[in-house]
């Protein structure tokens, strides 16, 4: 206190003094201590505390500066206070129609090695721009909004299908997705004495890292890990995925393609659970159209949350020209494309398509998928003009049937709906009608490789699911020719049917080992269990389903850009002068890089160690004993117009007989030894090949075990009641055959034969031998065989009258540099006898086929177990003989 | 003020500044006004905690050998699933673990197939890290399926020279 211009010393006056130190400490103390790498400090004022307000990026550094080249941001000049969560910490549960997630949802964190949660600081946030602390909490903000958003479409429509959709075509979405926790990422609750025993579901919690070191500047998902990383690196130390909102909605709509496309593999009904063994994914290998469509889903996300047509402008776009528009009128498209008709970003035109360097050819998911968030931007904005609909309500309609699309593609119990669910109708999971990805035990094989979505079938199910939910019930000025037209603007009207009467399998259980199997419609399953539709006008309770019993047509008129081309246009150009009809590698160190790359990327190939492996690769350009080889098949498109999404597999299918249906077991020594009847299989002719004379069988009718009758299950070896492997009746085959001669006679054999009679090799000689494949051994494959993981190749789009060289390149004959996705691996035994020589019968198509998906005689489309037979193909041989 | 009470002045305010800044030097000026911890502990669910338990019991190494006992074995799945890992990934200069996630029984065709349930995390460096979810064939170690692949955003993919080859 002062006395006339003279002071004395107080308790408080000391207590005063003391405190004004201290504080001064402390901010030296700050002042001192280094802040976190790119790290700005502002001041902490308090304002925050007790509101779970907090300072974050609404927008990213370009959109909140309009300044498109701006270069280091001053963070603090674009951020806005906003409430962010009233959480203790940042983490919290999601709520989906007042169910909750039996654990956390999300959780934010600051890198990989971090362990704490950030908490907030007296209820508020208040931590200064550009800390580490202020990218988690505008993470946070960011997730938890999408989700909010997304969980409030997902109830609209769901509400929209289940209680006021069409009852004509069986939903696919989960009704009761609450009871399975599916509205987020669920798993069962596992008995840890026994892993089999599903106790409960539960939920996994993402955690979402705000500030992983990436290099090169990266973002990603990891489903098996739940985990998301928004990326930065010291090449550009200031900038941060997670300071652009439309990168964390992108990489986060990755996370919601996943839950929607994996709502159905867990089944409920108390108290018994089941989960598939498998979990869906859009998207299999570097490049394919379902990884397209997964990329442009998740663009059209940040659309769903910013209404803005471009997105990733700081992130992506300012210093890497990788940001995306999502409209024709982007300026980035540089008048290239435009919304006048015939004008439109359409397919599968512009699938090579890169913005920022138009004369690239490049074969990336990211290019491919602009066609699909072009076209859903523009359906949303149909839906807002044609119906005066909001942007959230033309959003919800538009999340309601892509989450429709999705629950049915994903599906691995193979039933596709819970009008057919094994819990709902009392079967057990291996029995009852399957209609998606063939059964429950194939689903995956199928949803990921042989019948994997494509843009033919994302957008016949798509639009499927608008005609019924949003034509006939949301909005129904928004026509069925309006929305084809749309479709066929963008190149997407790939279909002539809707599709909606499914040709499935029915499987029953007669006992004793018996299976009956038959072929089965929606109509015919529903039949099942009903006698007469129910007049109501929606789905729920289920058995008010009623089905159509037939495919609406697609108005033929309203196709106008979307070209359909057949099969027999696909060449596999052996003949054809100036064509190479392959190309192969097979030199040591790339067949070595490859290898490790897949086994990185998540698509592992086991060799055949001590028969074959990169030790024998000799680069002589040829298939020589012992070789690991890289082939790629240079599809010729003969038609006029541009073929899309050409998929080659050369995994195992039905093309081949059992001489004798008595005997059925595997050639292998134990089966020997237990005077068993031994199996031999005998090519089936295929478009006249192999011929009578050299061992081919000819049509030979519609009966189980016949050439004509395709397997309805896929099952390949079983055991008998002793554990001795045999056949499946209609086993699905190893796609090479060999050359056998004798006695002045040239046929073609199945190896099994071949490796007994010509070369004397025991199981363990053969490749994949029983000591890796087990009870699955199969001789048939003893001497070349596709590896499995590399048995499947895609090739982006093949323009008319040229070869897929040809497309990417205008000098192609003398080598060609292409991308893992068009490679597929061929494994040779070392015991081969050069000279010996193969026919490989591989299978093609592609999306915009127009016999390939639709029987062309009755227009029906095939069923899922068509796709283990030729039917839907385009069969190649590829012939070579073994060399030195 | 006498010179003993600037004095007595003086060694108050020097003693509040070391008390000062030994606080200050130990705990976070947040918490010095009374808010919580920043942090709160990642929390750790009941069933991931069991099941890190029982790969404890099953695969843990004991902290010393006694003479009388051996160290358990290197299970041949695992010793199998390694150096196929190991062998393959050298080329990239990659480094693989590997998480047993239970065993299990899955249908395969009219017979039943035992299983392991395993995670693979695989480190390419500069924090490029690949994980997945695979069955292993539970004797050999051979991986049969996989499936939950990391989605990276900014991919690169390898490319591979090919040549024109005529059967």
């Amino acid at each position: 206190m002062f006395y006339g211009g003279a002071f004395k010393f107080t308790k408080a006056t000391v207590l005063a003094v003391i405190l004004a130190s201290t504080t001064l400490l402390t901010s030296c103390q700050e002042a001192l201590q280094a802040p976190s790498s790119n790290a700005r400090k502002d001041a902490i004022s308090g304002d925050f505390y007790y509101t779970g307000n907090g300072l974050i990026y609404e927008n990213n550094p370009i959109i909140a500066s309009g300044n498109y080249n701006l270069a280091r941001p001053s963070m603090g000049d674009y951020v806005t206070a906003k409430h962010v969560t009233d959480e203790p910490s940042l983490e919290t549960k999601c709520s989906y129609n007042s169910s909750e997630t039996s654990d956390e949802c999300f959780k934010v964190l600051n890198d990989t090695s971090t362990t704490s949660v950030l908490q907030a600081n007296n209820g508020g946030w208040d931590y200064g721009v550009g800390t580490d602390e202020f990218y988690q909490i505008n993470t946070f903000y960011h997730v938890n909004k999408l989700l909010k958003r997304f969980y409030e479409a997902l109830e609209s429509g769901n509400s929209n299908i289940h209680f006021s959709g069409s009852n004509l075509v069986p939903p696919s979405s989960k009704y009761g997705i609450e009871n399975t926790l599916s509205f987020w990422l669920a798993k069962g609750l596992r008995d840890p004495n026994d892993f089999n025993n599903i106790l409960g579901v539960e939920n996994s919690t993402l955690k979402v890292y705000s500030k992983c070191y990436l290099d090169p500047f990266n973002a990603f998902y990891s489903p098996s890990e739940n985990k998301v990383c928004l990326g930065w690196n010291d090449n550009s130390s200031f900038l941060y995925a997670a300071q652009d909102p439309s990168v964390i909605y992108h990489e986060m709509g990755h996370v919601l393609v996943k839950v929607m496309m994996n709502q159905r593999n867990i089944s409920y009904n108390m108290p018994s659970y089941h989960v598939t063994p498998f979990q869906s994914d859009l998207g299999s290998l570097f490049y394919d159209e379902a990884g397209a469509i997964n990329e442009g889903l998740s663009d059209w996300f940040s659309y769903f949350i910013t209404g803005r047509t471009h997105f990733g402008e700081w992130a992506l776009g300012r210093f890497f020209d990788a940001s995306r528009a999502l409209t024709e009128d982007d300026p980035i498209h540089n008048g290239m494309v435009s919304k006048a008709s015939g004008e439109r970003l359409s397919y599968p035109e512009y699938l090579y398509y890169d913005p920022n360097n138009p004369d690239s050819k490049s074969e990336d998911v990211h290019y491919a998928g602009q066609i699909v968030s072009h076209y859903l931007t523009s359906l949303t904005e149909e839906l807002k003009s044609t119906c005066s609909a909001s942007h959230t309500d033309a959003g919800n309609m538009v999340l309601g049937v892509v989450n429709e699309t999705l629950a049915e593609l994903g599906d691995m119990t193979g039933k596709g709906s819970d009008v057919f669910d094994e819990f709902i109708r009392g079967n057990d999971v291996n029995f009852g009608a399957f209609f998606t990805n063939l059964n429950n035990q194939q689903s995956y094989l199928w949803g990921h490789q042989v019948n994997p979505p494509n843009f033919r079938k994302f957008f016949q199910t798509l639009a499927k699911n608008i005609t019924y939910h949003i034509t006939n019930k949301s909005c129904i000025q928004f026509t069925k020719d309006k929305s084809e037209t749309l479709l066929d603007e963008y190149g997407l009207l790939l279909f002539k049917t809707y599709g909606e009467n499914k040709k499935g399998v029915k499987l029953t259980d007669l006992g004793g080992g018996v299976i009956q199997k038959a072929d089965t419609t929606y109509q015919d399953a529903f039949n099942d269990f009903f006698t007469n539709c129910s007049n109501t006008t929606f789905i729920y309770p289920i058995d008010n389903y009623c089905p159509l019993g037939t495919n609406t047509t697609v108005n033929e008129s309203n196709r106008r850009n979307s070209v359909l081309i057949a099969k027999e246009f696909l060449e596999y150009p052996e003949d054809r002068d100036g064509v190479s009809p392959a190309y192969i590698v097979d030199e040591r160190s790339s067949i070595e890089q490859l290898l490790a790359n897949l086994l990185y990327e998540g698509k592992p190939v086991q060799t055949s160690e001590g028969s074959a492996g990169v030790e024998y690769n000799n680069n002589n350009i040829k298939i020589s004993p012992g070789e690991i080889v890289g082939i790629n098949l240079n599809l010729f498109n003969n038609s006029n117009s541009t073929m899309g999404g050409v998929h080659i597999l050369a995994n195992d299918w039905d093309h081949m007989r059992m001489d004798d249906l008595s005997s059925t077991y595997v050639n292998r020594v134990e089966n020997r030894n237990a005077a068993k009847d031994i199996a031999n299989w005998s090519p089936c002719q295929i478009d006249g090949w192999p011929s009578v004379d050299e061992g081919g069988i000819p049509s030979d009718g519609q009966s189980p075990g016949n050439c004509d009758y395709i397997t309805r299950d896929n099952f390949v070896i079983e055991l008998d009641g002793t554990n001795n492997q045999k056949y499946a009746q209609d086993a699905s085959q190893p796609v090479c055959l060999v050359q056998h001669s004798s006695e002045n006679e040239t046929q073609w054999v199945s190896q099994d034969f071949h490796r007994r009679s010509e070369l004397g090799l025991e199981a363990s000689q053969c490749l994949n031998p029983p000591g890796y494949s087990g009870d699955d051994f199969n001789p048939n494959e003893c001497l070349v065989r596709f590896l499995p993981g590399a048995d499947q190749a895609v090739l982006g789009k093949i323009n008319p009258q040229k070869s897929w060289a040809q497309t990417l390149t205008d000098n192609s004959e003398t080598g060609l540099t292409i991308q893992q996705n068009a490679v597929t691996l061929l494994e040779v035994n070392k015991r081969i006898r050069p000279g010996t020589t193969f026919n490989c019968r591989l299978r093609a198509r592609f999306s915009n086929c127009s016999d390939c998906f639709e029987d062309p005689d009755t227009g029906e489309e095939y069923a899922d177990y068509e796709m283990a037979g030729e039917r839907p193909f385009k069969v190649i041989n590829f012939k070579f003989t073994v060399v030195d | 003020m006498k010179r003993k009470h600037y004095i007595a002045l003086g060694i108050v305010a020097v003693t509040g500044i070391v008390v000062g800044w030994k606080l200050l030097s130990t705990k976070d000026t947040r918490s010095f006004v009374y808010t919580p911890t920043p942090f709160k502990e990642e929390k750790v669910s009941e069933q991931s905690v069991v099941s890190k338990e029982t790969i404890k019991t099953e695969e843990k190494a004991p902290a010393r050998n006694v003479a009388s006992i051996p160290a358990p074995k290197k299970q041949k799945w695992r010793k199998g699933l390694d150096a196929n890992l190991k062998k393959h990934l050298s080329a990239i200069g990659a480094k693989a673990s590997v998480k047993k996630l239970g065993r299990r029984t899955l249908p395969s065709g009219s017979k039943h197939k035992e299983v392991l349930h395993v995670l693979v995390s695989i480190d390419a460096g500069k924090g490029n890290i690949s994980s997945y979810e695979a069955y292993v064939n539970p004797e050999s170690g051979s991986i049969l399926k996989t499936w939950n692949q990391t989605r990276f955003e900014n991919k690169k993919p390898m490319k591979l020279s090919l040549k024109p080859f005529r059967p």
